[in-house]
């Protein structure tokens, strides 16, 4: 038997190097991954909220209070030892409730340094920044011009750009694990709901919620359609309709919501909605909430006291 | 574009969020009248779905993919205001859930891409599309130049509050306290990713998908226009409200305090700790002393800061140990009532 043609050119979906190997990430199976993690992370960050625990036991609305409190101190402390001393205590008491020290530590520590130390890294230079030199790394001896621009003759770290760059990865290191700690203690849903108790009014509430429920409908109708091209598609397609795809995706979508809100809308009239919001009594704060508060305002005044102390 | 917590100081922040509720509050005025009590779901979808536009992965020339905001697309099919609500949504729910942009920069993000994006997009959209018919060529090109200079405009904003940081917040010897670039830097880096990748993305795929929507459903184009004709409720402006409330409840509340901290005097000060009842006071003057004297540090009493330390301090460990006494207690007492039932 004689193989067609096609089957026996080499197919550009391979590898061009020859290895045999497909080659990887073409935009549909990298959305599909996309698409893969936020389930993933909704799923997974439910369960953790759902362990007995220190932080998951506490309420939603002390928890909200105090990270967006807390977040404010973290961000006018100037002080390394302080941050890093808060950072301590934070870690301590995510340990003892169980959270995952992959999440908190690996995840926040491994992405941050990488993308912020990139941003932050020329400005440790006196060229960029100018400073005291910590080390000079080469003196060319005569000041160098390039165009208009001129430089200074020495090429040195500066201690204001070093010590800088290092507040600015802790502080924002810390900021995203504050929130990473918090958030992940607690289901979603309360924490929306806890948005109630500071006058944000019920209308808004439901429409969070609604979206985040529908986030997840939307978000599996878009995975239908990228997987119903995925097992249609065979070898590399051109770029341009590619992207044709993508927009026709994208104006699909939309159509498909806006048909799902009418029909939402009509549904939830039949079920009686005349424009006034019913949600769900919330639960009283018991004492031991009312103590998580009082310590956890008095950690930031600690901070802030020795902030100024410190000069 | 996604600002984290950290680059920008906390007083930038509230500065934001004061401007993003004032933004808010122009919606609340501006469309009062025009949206019916329908509007609520399908605001919430239109969140998911400017939500769920972001995760679209575009194929760009070189091989890789590039991801859009959508900003633009959302202003050009809903109308700026509604744009404004739904992304601000989808942003919160980013910032809380994904940890994706900060929290208390939510008013930053707010500003730039909620605010300053749609606003930018849909005025030139409108001016290119003019009063042309819904299968005209100028609503597609419109799209697309709406699309680059709507992000283009948002990263100029971003640029410039990142540049503002070493200019105002620093310590004495010239350390940055936050983003480390000057406006001659941070300006042109974040105008020149935006203006050659980002943004053309923006631009292809706002144009692409209204080309789509003519194509196949070009009532969605007249959407917009539809919506405003129609009589409406008050509830919209109660939904702006809480927008404008969530969006203050983090930066103003620092910024009251923020003030307050500066600008303690002396009576000030003694009503702010005259509610440490006296037990703890006593308590905490004997902390006070050990705390003195462990760190031996001569005149450490006498400024204001350093005793309030000192109180504060004596205050957490007080409040702590009561707490624990508290929860033992509790926990022995559950038990004995565990064995007597």
């Amino acid at each position: 038997m004689e193989l067609p043609n096609w089957l026996s050119e080499a197919s550009p979906a391979l590898c061009r190097c020859g290895c045999g190997g497909r080659r990887k990430g073409n935009f549909i199976e990298k959305t599909l991954r996309d698409i893969i993690k936020i389930i993933q992370e909704a799923v997974f960050s439910e369960e953790i909220a759902l362990r007995p625990g220190f932080l998951q036991r506490l309420d939603a609305r002390i928890k909200v209070i105090s990270l967006i409190y807390l977040l404010i101190i973290v961000n006018l402390c100037a002080h390394l030892s302080l941050l890093w001393g808060f950072y301590l205590v934070l870690l301590a008491i995510a340990v003892s409730s169980k959270l995952p020290l992959r999440q908190v530590v690996a995840r926040v520590w491994l992405v941050i340094p990488l993308f912020t130390g990139i941003m932050v890294l020329p400005s440790i230079f006196n060229w960029v920044r100018p400073g005291d030199p910590l080390w000079v790394i080469a003196d060319f001896h005569h000041s160098l011009h390039l165009g208009y621009l001129s430089f200074p003759s020495v090429l040195a770290v500066t201690s204001q750009g070093l010590w800088g760059g290092i507040m600015l990865i802790s502080r924002v290191g810390i900021s995203v694990s504050l929130a990473v700690v918090l958030t992940l203690s607690t289901r979603w849903m309360d924490f929306l709901r806890a948005l109630r108790t500071f006058f944000v009014p019920k209308i808004f509430i439901m429409t969070l919620e609604m979206t985040y429920r529908y986030i997840f409908v939307l978000v599996s109708a878009m995975e239908e359609m990228f997987l119903a091209r995925k097992a249609r598609d065979a070898g590399q397609s051109a770029p341009k309709e590619e992207r044709r795809f993508v927009a026709s995706a994208v104006g699909g979508l939309f159509g498909k919501s806006l048909q799902m809100s009418e029909e939402v809308y009509w549904a939830m009239t039949a079920r009686g909605y005349s424009g006034e919001i019913r949600l769900l009594k919330g639960s009283s704060l018991c004492w031991s909430d009312v103590l998580v508060l009082s310590l956890v305002v008095l950690a930031g005044l600690i901070l802030i006291a020795a902030n100024k102390v410190m000069g | 574009m996604h600002i984290p917590d950290g680059y920008l100081s906390p007083q930038t922040d509230a500065l934001l969020g004061i401007a993003s509720v004032i933004a808010a509050a122009g919606a609340a005025y501006k469309t009062a009248h025009t949206l019916r009590a329908k509007y609520i779901p399908m605001l919430s979808i239109g969140a998911a779905f400017s939500f769920t536009i972001m995760m679209f992965n575009v194929p760009i020339p070189d091989g890789t993919t590039a991801h859009a905001v959508g900003g633009s697309l959302l202003a050009i099919l809903l109308g700026p205001w509604a744009a404004m609500i739904s992304i601000s949504i989808a942003l919160i729910i980013q910032a809380l859930f994904f940890g994706d942009g900060g929290i208390l920069a939510l008013g930053a993000n707010i500003m730039n891409m909620a605010v300053v994006l749609p606003f930018v997009s849909y005025g030139i959209y409108r001016l290119v599309a003019g009063k042309s018919g819904v299968s005209s060529k100028r609503h597609w090109i419109g799209a697309a130049i709406a699309g680059y200079v709507g992000l283009s405009a948002a990263a100029l904003c971003a640029g410039i509050e990142f540049g503002l940081q070493p200019l105002l917040f620093h310590t004495a010897n010239g350390t940055p306290l936050y983003s480390p670039y000057g406006l001659n830097i941070a300006v042109p880096a974040m105008l020149f990713a935006h203006l050659t990748i980002a943004g053309p993305v923006e631009g292809l795929v706002s144009a692409l998908v209204v080309t789509y929507l003519q194509r196949t459903n070009p009532v969605m184009l007249q959407l917009k226009s539809n919506t405003e004709k129609s009589v409406g409720s008050f509830r919209y402006r109660t939904l702006i409200i809480g927008l404008l409330v969530l969006a203050v409840l983090s930066p103003l509340g620092l910024l009251a305090s923020g003030t307050a901290f500066g600008e303690w005097g002396g009576e000030e000060l003694q009503a702010k700790f005259g509610f440490i009842p006296s037990g703890l006071q006593k308590l905490g003057d004997f902390w006070h002393h050990a705390f003195l004297k462990d760190y031996g540090i001569s005149g450490y009493d006498h400024t204001f800061w350093q005793q309030a330390l000192g109180y504060l301090i004596s205050a957490f460990f007080g409040l702590l140990v009561i707490g624990m006494i508290a929860l033992i207690v509790q926990r022995f007492l559950g038990r004995s009532q565990g064995r007597t039932s």
